[in-house]
């Protein structure tokens, strides 16, 4: 049932549909279809509204929880627990740097991908109750959507993705001090899609403060299947989208010595996200999204 | 296979450009868009570290289409054997002296042996049999035919108009004749002729330039004033040198001369010895009325200016129609007496006091001077010599023609028709419509049904070839 859910959406990837509101809602139902059976309750128990089940009185617990009319009843001391509500928000932080068009061979764009990847999961998180909110940003451009917890807040945040218009760099820490700013007081679950191209550091800074603010990180590393392989034909010329570098190589050639250099940056990004606590995931543009979404899914467990 | 256009082998050269694009390739390829190319530069410095050779098949096919595209300017052509039967009715004209030269002979013995015949460019055209040919025993001819191109008598009276014309009315004339000659410009004499036969002349250039002697003059103090000629195919100069009477001199850039008793030559050229000539004063009467006293004064002038030029002296003297009679006539030897206007009544019109005569008679023309057509050493003169009516008479042409007709030198002309070298283009020699230009033995030899050409196999191979090359090319690029 998941495989040719998966199959379908994919059949369908297309510019047009990744860059409409209703193809990207279509795609992100398509999507979590299957994920969204038996996901909608909170398995944390605590006071609430919604009981859940009594349990024995042990020593420690407040002896305000206690339910007397149980007492009065069986004479045993029993605790009454309801469904903890979480009620958190998932901030989608997207990199709208210029590198963010790179081309997969689908003639799919790394943001096109990403803004799907943010309207599959706000689905989902909509769909568990969280809030979802959105902050794409680049050296000329700030794209922000404050955390609502409404359904139609979903169609806010696809029309928000589609007025992203990546160019120029990730900007520096101190150019986008919005991005901390927390609304509703709730704790936050922050999704960070980027291909992690930096120049000084700003992206591996801006996840530090991020980190630092206690909230949960998941960082999804967007890379095109052909940047992991360098599967070019012959000799080509190519041209860094940010820098405007250009490189001539013959890729058969390099590609040894590129996938060597490449790996070795990936590692290093890895350990460095150990340290910072955030969740750590390569994606690369020819993976399934379902991959994206049980991260995603395990990683909200936690809260 | 013979190659029509050898000069085009240079274009072999071509195969360099291929040659160096593989081995240094270079070439940027397609330009894709990547996200960050910061892992690349490392691994890029090192791949033009040497020169490799690459995209062999690539190479292959563009050497061809560059191989093919040489073919094509080389005009390549297959020989085939010459039809006989056709053969047989074409003839082979040239001069028997020509049959020695290096030039000719190979192509003489390849036309006679694919079946043409062999005959002398002489008036009866006598047949050489191949035998003939091989043992080099021509047959006899008449005595004047058989003299060398260098007797001036038999050179000028050469005429290839009219050896044709004589081949177009025999009854065994052939279709065909190919005429190996030098295209003097003074052997084709007459109009063209209109002919029946096909023609093909095959121009031999001269191998070198003519230095001959035409005239020597002696000057006083014991020089001599040489006129020396040059000529070629292109044309014929005239130059004048003034030497001493030594016995041998060095004249800049030509040989030396030699001056023996009163004849003078080239050092290496004996027999081509001329005789000094003496000048002789030149006495002229101009015998003029009243209107024509300015013209007398002018013509007088001019008189002497020419002598002057010429080296000679010239005494002009005057006199006045009336007073003529009273002129003592045997006093003097007149080479040229002039008569400038009408005589006065009771004076005889033109008295035969000279054996040249010049007489003022006004006709609408350029020339200056014209001969009268029935009375020999009698000219008119045809415009007024007096600058206030005729400009011209201000202009060189006219003392250039008053120069020719009063120091004409026979002698010297004939020597100049003798080694004069001047050619005629291919183009005017041909008495047919048709006309061929090219003076290429083989391409004169043979009808385009004679040669087998290929330029279409080279063209469509060619195109063949470009196309597969940009497949290849289109391919490569696709990323």
């Amino acid at each position: 049932m998941k495989k040719s859910t998966q199959q379908t959406y994919e059949e369908l990837l297309s510019p047009e549909l990744l860059n409409s509101v209703d193809g990207l809602i279509l795609l992100s139902k398509m999507i979590i279809g299957g994920y969204l059976l038996g996901q909608n309750q909170s398995i944390r128990t605590g006071q609430g509204q919604v009981f859940r089940q009594y349990r024995s009185y042990q020593p420690g617990d407040d002896l305000r929880l206690l339910d007397w009319k149980m007492y009065a009843r069986s004479g045993r001391y029993f605790v009454k627990e309801s469904e903890i509500e979480t009620n958190i928000t998932v901030k989608f932080v997207i990199d709208a740097s210029a590198s963010m068009l790179h081309e997969d061979h689908h003639k799919i764009k790394k943001i096109e991908l990403a803004r799907l990847m943010a309207t599959t999961l706000g689905h989902l998180a909509l769909e568990q109750g969280d809030a979802i909110a959105l902050y794409a940003v680049n050296e000329s451009q700030i794209v922000q959507l404050s955390p609502r917890q409404h359904r139609q807040h979903l169609h806010r945040l696809v029309f928000e993705l589609l007025q992203i218009t990546p160019g120029g760099g990730f900007p520096t820490i101190h150019n986008h001090p919005l991005l901390y700013h927390n609304q509703g007081g709730n704790k936050e679950m922050i999704v960070f899609i980027s291909d992690m191209y930096e120049h000084s550091g700003e992206i591996y800074e801006t996840l530090e403060q991020l980190s630092a603010l206690k909230n949960e990180v998941l960082f999804f590393h967007l890379l095109g299947q052909n940047e992991l392989d360098l599967n070019y034909k012959g000799t080509v010329t190519l041209e860094d989208l940010e820098t405007g570098q250009r490189v001539q190589v013959d890729s058969q050639k390099v590609r040894k010595q590129y996938q060597e250099n490449l790996q070795q940056h990936l590692h290093q990004i890895e350990q460095k996200m150990l340290d910072l606590e955030v969740s750590y995931n390569l994606f690369s543009m020819s993976d399934p999204l379902d991959k994206a979404l049980g991260d995603f899914l395990k990683r909200r467990q936690r809260l | 296979m013979t190659i029509q256009n050898p000069t085009y082998l240079w274009a072999l050269l071509g195969l360099l450009v291929p040659l160096a694009i593989h081995l240094w390739s270079r070439k940027a390829g397609k330009t894709v868009k990547v996200g960050s190319t910061q892992w690349l530069i490392a691994s890029e410095n090192t791949r033009f570290s040497s020169l490799q050779f690459n995209e062999v098949f690539l190479f292959v096919i563009r050497t061809l289409v560059v191989l093919l595209a040489v073919l094509i300017l080389l005009d390549l052509v297959q020989k085939q054997p010459a039809d006989a039967r056709k053969m047989a009715k074409t003839w082979v004209l040239t001069e028997k002296a020509l049959l020695k030269d290096a030039r000719v002979r190979p192509q003489v013995d390849e036309l006679v042996k694919a079946g043409a015949s062999l005959h002398l460019l002489e008036p009866s055209m006598p047949l050489v049999s191949p035998k003939e040919l091989s043992q080099e025993t021509f047959p006899p001819k008449e005595k004047a035919a058989l003299q060398t191109s260098s007797d001036p008598k038999v050179f000028t009276s050469l005429n290839y108009w009219s050896y044709l014309r004589e081949l177009d009315t025999r009854v065994d004339a052939p279709k065909k004749v190919i005429i190996f000659a030098q295209n003097n410009q003074q052997r084709f004499q007459g109009t063209r002729p209109n002919l029946g036969l096909e023609v093909e002349w095959i121009n031999l250039p001269q191998q070198r330039k003519q230095v001959f002697l035409l005239d020597a003059l002696q000057l006083p103090k014991d020089s001599l004033l040489l006129s020396i000629g040059m000529s070629d195919e292109s044309g014929t100069q005239v130059i004048q040198e003034k030497i001493g009477r030594q016995a041998n001199t060095k004249i800049k850039d030509l040989p030396s001369v030699i001056v023996k008793d009163a004849q003078v030559h080239f050092a290496q050229v004996p027999n081509e010895g001329i005789q000094i000539r003496v000048p002789t004063p030149k006495r002229v009467l101009i015998v003029y009325d009243q209107a024509y006293n300015l013209d007398q004064q002018y013509l007088k002038a001019a008189l002497e200016t020419v002598g002057e030029y010429m080296q000679t002296k010239v005494e002009a003297q005057t006199v006045a129609w009336d007073k003529l009679a009273s002129r003592n006539q045997n006093q003097e030897r007149l080479d040229w007496a002039i008569f400038l206007g009408k005589a006065s009544k009771g004076t005889k019109a033109k008295p035969n006091i000279s054996n040249q005569r010049i007489v003022q008679q006004l006709r609408p023309s350029n020339q200056w001077f014209a001969p009268d057509e029935a009375k020999p050493n009698v000219y008119y003169l045809q415009q007024r010599v007096n600058p206030e009516i005729n400009a011209n008479v201000l202009k060189v042409t006219f003392l250039e023609e008053l120069t020719q007709l009063l120091f004409a030198n026979p002698n010297a002309q004939e020597r100049l028709s003798k080694f004069d070298q001047r050619q005629i283009s291919l183009g005017q020699v041909s008495p047919q419509k048709k006309l061929e230009t090219d003076n290429q033995i083989v391409n004169q030899n043979e009808g385009e049904s004679e040669t087998q050409s290929y330029h279409l196999l080279w063209w469509l191979a060619l195109v063949i070839g470009i196309v597969v090359e940009r497949l290849i090319q289109a391919n490569r690029l696709k990323v």
